[in-house]
């Protein structure tokens, strides 16, 4: 059996009368992958937030690693890699200053620190930045400044890492340099959280996804050959008319957008034929039949019911 | 203290690698304000120390704008109770920070101030009270804004108001020791007495809110 990294059992939090969580649960387990999605406001950040101990459930039972975030012990913080919203860095000091701080924090020696920044980030403008500083944090560009915080983050090997937006600002070069980071530390058994809205690296990256929405956290099945759920669209003629024969096998309400029904199904292998046979036999000219082929992205637009709206 | 060390350090990094014009700002209000005992009348009691309680609220205010509140207004107070260091290491690292900085600027500008006195010939310092009643007085001071500033900086959505609320305990504390002085005739000892309990109190209270909620509540930018 494998090892629960991440247990959140029954979680509920609200802000004055805005329930943000009503009984989440969610069990992530050792070295996996976990993307977080969701629409603006669902809760993501405050999700991070209270896996992190900045935030106290009004209920229910939160555990990484065996700690209660909330009771802040050094020692829970110590086996984590964090990325929030601000990259959190002093502006004042230079990056090597920045990661000498942080890396006391985790109880790395400078040497230990110096050997990461070499192995990882060798050909990188932050390696010439830690060994050689020329300028202050606060002199560096949006994107630089995040990849210092992913520096940051993976400092230390950390079991268990929190990611909220870590691709916002980066370059292609860069993106492919974090992708690198994420691998080798899943490979090194590592837990990793990741939020974003950046689709294509959660398919990219990610081992599980849940889609934040109605105060819980939902499974979206990335196993494309999962039979059991699959996005599709049809495009064809007659809108109304196919709406009605479209929804009566599909799994989620039916939307329509980019001039097709986009739609789940069950066991497509005989749904889809039937779904084509009734639409001809109604007289419908079906155009085009097709799995999405952005298929996490179309995925949580059905579940969310929306159109157009990520 | 393993965990003090690295935030002082962080702390005065940060200081030291200041715009330039921040230090020269520092110099003329070191100057300037080390005329201002001059003023005493000798006449009001303890009316040219009480110049130094109020130079603590500037000085100490404006370190601990840059250790609490501008951590707070652009996010990074998160990361860094996130990165491993204890709350309590992080607050007492900061506090301490402002604390010593704030006592040396103190010290230059009284030193300053001493040297005017002994250059000029014209008494400074208020009658019976002695050079180190006022260091005293002033490292008291700043103990207790230093605190509260910490506090406030948790406790306010407006942070730009902690100068003015500062200002406002000091005088009220200053009111309440002059009031025990006429009417109960008690020791000056007393208003530094009166400083470290007020002290105390923000420092506890700073301590409990740095553990709460409170610590990543929204604030007005």
């Amino acid at each position: 059996m494998a090892d629960t990294v991440i247990t959140v059992d029954k979680l509920s939090k609200k802000f004055n009368d805005n329930i943000i969580f009503k009984d989440c649960s969610l069990t992530i387990e050792k070295g996996v992958v976990f993307g977080l999605v969701g629409l603006n406001g669902s809760g993501k950040t405050t999700f991070f937030r209270i896996l992190l101990g900045l935030l106290k459930p009004q209920d229910g039972r939160v555990r990484v690693l065996g700690h209660d975030p909330w009771k802040h012990e050094p020692s829970y913080f110590k086996k984590l890699g964090v990325i929030l919203d601000h990259d959190g860095f002093a502006g004042n000091l230079t990056v090597r200053d920045n990661l000498l701080v942080f890396g006391k924090a985790k109880g790395a020696s400078q040497p230990d620190i110096e050997a990461y920044v070499d192995r990882f980030w060798k050909g990188t403008f932050l390696c010439d930045e830690f060994f050689s500083p020329k300028k202050k944090v606060k002199y560096f560009s949006r994107g630089q400044k995040m990849q210092c915080a992913i520096c940051r983050a993976f400092l230390g090997s950390p079991p268990v890492l929190f990611l909220d937006e870590p691709t916002v600002a980066l370059d292609v070069e860069a993106i492919d340099h974090f992708y690198s980071l994420v691998n080798h530390a899943r490979a090194e058994g590592a837990t990793v959280l990741i939020s974003s809205h950046h689709i294509a690296a959660i398919e990219d990256l990610c081992d599980l996804v849940g889609l934040l929405r109605d105060k819980s956290i939902a499974d979206l099945d990335l196993q494309t050959n999962d039979s059991s759920s699959q996005p599709w669209y049809i495009r064809c003629d007659g809108k109304e008319q196919s709406e009605t024969v479209i929804q009566l096998h599909s799994k989620t309400p039916v939307e329509y957008y980019n001039n097709a029904w986009h739609f789940e199904v069950v066991n497509p292998q005989t749904a889809i034929p039937i779904i084509v046979s009734d639409l001809v036999s109604q007289g419908i000219k079906v155009l085009e039949v097709s799995t999405e082929k952005d298929s996490l992205k179309n995925k949580i637009r059905l579940r969310n019911g929306i159109a157009e709206k990520i | 203290m393993k965990d003090i060390i690295p935030i002082i350090q962080k702390e005065w990094g940060s200081f030291v690698g200041s715009e330039k014009g921040l230090f020269a700002i520092y110099a003329i209000l070191i100057l300037v304000w080390s005329f201002l005992p001059f003023n005493n009348l000798g006449t009001f009691a303890l009316s040219g120390t009480v110049w130094w309680l109020f130079f603590s609220v500037i000085i100490s205010g404006n370190f601990s704008n840059s250790a609490f509140v501008a951590e707070r207004m652009n996010g990074s107070m998160e990361i860094l109770l996130t990165a491993g260091f204890s709350r309590f290491g992080v607050l007492v690292g900061k506090m301490m920070f402002v604390i010593v900085m704030s006592v040396i600027i103190g010290c230059l500008c009284f030193s300053l101030s001493l040297l005017w006195v002994s250059l000029l010939g014209r008494e400074g310092l208020a009658p019976g009270q002695s050079v180190g009643f006022t260091f005293v007085l002033y490292v008291a001071g700043t103990f207790m804004n230093v605190c509260a500033g910490a506090w406030l900086s948790i406790r306010l959505s407006s942070p730009r108001l902690i100068p003015f609320i500062n200002i406002l305990i000091v005088g009220i504390v200053c009111v309440i020791f002059y009031s025990l002085y006429y009417s109960l005739f008690i020791s000056e000892w007393a208003l530094i007495g009166l400083l470290g309990l007020g002290g105390f109190i923000f420092c506890f209270a700073a301590i409990k809110d740095f553990e709460s909620e409170k610590i990543i509540a929204p604030i007005d930018v």
